[in-house]
């Protein structure tokens, strides 16, 4: 690209500095063309007879050397190499002129006739060719000054745009990640770039009023929804006697759904709308998997199946303790429910790279092609009858949490059953180095 | 046992101040944070219930403050959300636990309970026995009818908690977070599969164990 405009700038200046050349060489050999003419002419003019233009023409050449003459007539006088064909105006090279330390090699002539002689006028044309190139000195000079010049130039200037680009790229990835407040910054010079710029926050800003509307009015009404719930599951509490506890236990139940159901809407929303990493800290993932392997092993093997943990025995991440065992735990959950009659899983914690692998596969039949496809998309819920958690939000949940550390589900069809994954990067353990 | 109740929202205030008197104990509210503070210091309750959101000094900022004054009152921090962070902030500023809104007035009265018992529980003795079962808390080891009984960390864990709490109701969510540290709700039953392989494990002396349906637990003596 650079080299295309490289390219074009120095066919412009050579094509330019062409055109002047030519047309200056063209305008000074006419003015000394026209200064022969006249000096030739006016010999003749002011002469009557051959004889009397000889003497002028000695006159002429005693009083000043800037012109050679000759003259055709009865005899030839004067500078005698100069051609005698000469017609009108032509150039000559003359290497046999005697030399006088101001006579070059390439000569200019113009002849003139009348009374019955001809008189011929030269002069060196090495003013011009000096001229020529001084010029083609000049553009070449002034062509790489300017050459440089547009090119720091360029550079600086489409530095300064790649900065100012770059900014919006790194503001539309951190809104990309959940920061709603990410803004782009503002030079204030009221250049092109603030005024997209501006355009672009003022978007931003409504886009934020929009989301804020939108999730609050989920977050607020399983909010508001919990408020008569609870006040629900007291009144049958309380009334436990007259309920009988087999009915009071059944409602009680129902109710905690509901209740779980409004809590999972706003841990959802309070997972996606957080950006502190306050406390976030330096943890052993494969202490965590195990954990929730072994708080779910009852489980299993209730339903006459087994959970097993395989991998590291110690790897650390950066991470949130509570939400990372959430996640587990709802992976975990996921694969119980979708194992079929013997429901077996496998979580493992591995090293990729500089990441670590966190996997949970199932027994069962996997997932169509379709939907894994879909389920790679950011904000994609999984449909309700493959969720797991009853309230349909189990997925959702861990998604979210993969999201808020900057990761993300992945999903592919093990042999047997369904791999989600999710990769985090690896942390060198502080607690243990630093003592 | 006597409560404070340091609670803006009268409905909510009402609802623990009239299920607590139900219970049997004395409970004294005040809505805003200065009198709440006042009252946290200079009289003398057994636990408090203080919301983390106040009209005039927030929760966490008059628990700094009744702490540095030295007061030692167990408190159960109230709050809307169950934002990790101001669990932890609450915490950090002295809280002892941590309940969110809305909840069951069994699970706040469980944990206020635990609570008030808490200093007692600092000076838990070595050696709890409940009929023919006889626990060596140091050695962690179990014998029912002087037997051995072979229990996995996390079912010891479970009966020495429900021991040191005896004859009260200790809640699902209480264990999650004691036993598991899970500061969550997973819809498997944990807690369950665990107390019926302790049950198991338990033999006769499982009888102690009593389930309270929708609410939790109790291990007690037979009456």
């Amino acid at each position: 690209m650079t080299l295309a405009y490289v390219g074009s700038f120095l066919f412009c200046m050579l094509f330019i500095g062409w055109t002047v050349l030519a047309l200056l060489n063209k305008t000074l050999l006419g003015q000394l063309d026209s200064r022969l003419n006249e000096a030739a002419a006016d010999i003749i003019q002011s002469s009557r007879s051959e004889l009397n233009a000889t003497a002028e023409l000695e006159r002429k050449r005693a009083e000043s050397k800037e012109f050679l003459y000759r003259l055709d007539g009865h005899s030839a006088h004067g500078e005698t190499l100069i051609p005698a064909s000469i017609t009108k105006c032509q150039s000559f090279d003359a290497a046999d002129m005697p030399e006088d330390g101001r006579r070059g090699d390439a000569f200019r002539a113009c002849a003139a006739e009348g009374q019955g002689y001809r008189i011929t006028a030269a002069s060196d044309i090495d003013v011009i060719e000096d001229t020529n190139t001084s010029v083609q000195l000049g553009f070449l000079g002034s062509g790489l000054a300017a050459l440089l010049f547009a090119l720091a130039a360029g550079r600086r200037l489409s530095g300064h745009y790649l900065r100012r680009l770059d900014s919006i790229r790194s503001t539309a990835a951190s809104i990309a990640d959940g920061d709603q407040n990410a803004r782009l910054p503002l030079t204030h010079q009221g250049d092109e770039f603030d005024r997209v710029a501006g355009g672009f926050n003022a978007m931003l800003d409504r886009q934020r009023e929009l989301i804020e509307a939108h999730k609050h009015s989920g977050s607020a009404i399983a909010h508001d929804i919990r408020t008569p719930l609870t006040r629900l599951r007291n009144k049958i509490e309380t009334r436990q006697r007259r309920l009988g506890s087999a009915l009071a236990a059944e409602l009680t139940a129902e109710v905690d759904a509901l209740l779980s159901l409004a809590s999972a809407l706003l841990r959802l929303a309070e997972v996606d709308n957080t950006a502190d990493q306050k406390h976030w800290r330096t943890l052993d993932l494969a202490q965590q998997a195990r954990d929730v392997v072994e708080a779910f092993e009852p489980s299993f093997s209730d339903a006459n199946g087994k959970i097993t943990y395989k991998g590291a025995t110690a790897a650390f991440v950066h991470a949130d303790q509570n939400l990372i065992q959430q996640l587990i735990a709802n992976l975990v959950e996921n694969a119980l429910q979708h194992s079929g009659e013997k429901p077996n899983a496998e979580v493992s914690v591995s090293a990729s790279g500089a990441a670590l692998i966190l996997g949970v596969t199932d027994s069962g039949p996997g997932l169509p092609q379709s939907q894994i496809e879909r389920f790679e998309k950011p904000f994609y819920r999984l449909e309700r009858s493959y969720d797991s958690s009853g309230t349909g939000l189990g997925l959702a949940l861990a998604a979210a949490i993969a999201r808020r550390h900057k990761t993300k589900l992945t999903v592919a069809n093990g042999d047997p059953g369904l791999f989600v994954s999710v990769a985090l990067p690896a942390r060198r353990n502080d607690a243990e180095t630093g003592g | 046992m006597k409560f404070l109740i340091v609670e803006d929202d009268k409905d909510i205030a009402d609802f623990i101040r009239r299920g607590l008197m139900e219970a049997g104990h004395i409970a004294d509210h005040w809505p805003c944070g200065q009198d709440g503070l006042h009252h946290l210091t200079t009289g003398s309750y057994d636990a408090a219930v203080i919301d983390r959101l106040l009209p005039d000094i927030d929760g966490v900022t008059l628990l700094r403050q009744a702490r540095a004054g030295g007061n030692a009152t167990p408190v159960l921090m109230l709050t809307a959300l169950s934002a990790v962070a101001q669990r932890v902030e609450g915490l950090e500023a002295g809280a002892d636990d941590y309940l969110v809104k809305p909840f069951a007035f069994s699970e706040l009265l469980a944990r206020l309970n635990a609570l008030a018992r808490r200093p007692a529980l600092n000076a838990a003795p070595p050696n709890i026995s409940l009929g023919s079962l006889a626990v060596d808390r140091l050695k962690r080891r179990v014998t029912v009818n002087g037997a051995a009984v072979d229990l996995l960390p996390k079912e010891f864990m479970l009966l020495d908690f429900l021991l040191l709490h005896k004859g009260e109701l200790v809640t699902r969510t209480m264990l999650l977070e004691q036993i598991w540290g899970f500061h969550f709700d997973p819809k498997t039953n944990i807690v369950e599969t665990h107390m019926s392989r302790l049950r198991k494990k338990l033999g006769k002396a499982e009888k102690h164990l009593r389930t309270v349906r929708g609410a939790g637990y109790v291990i007690d003596e037979i009456r």
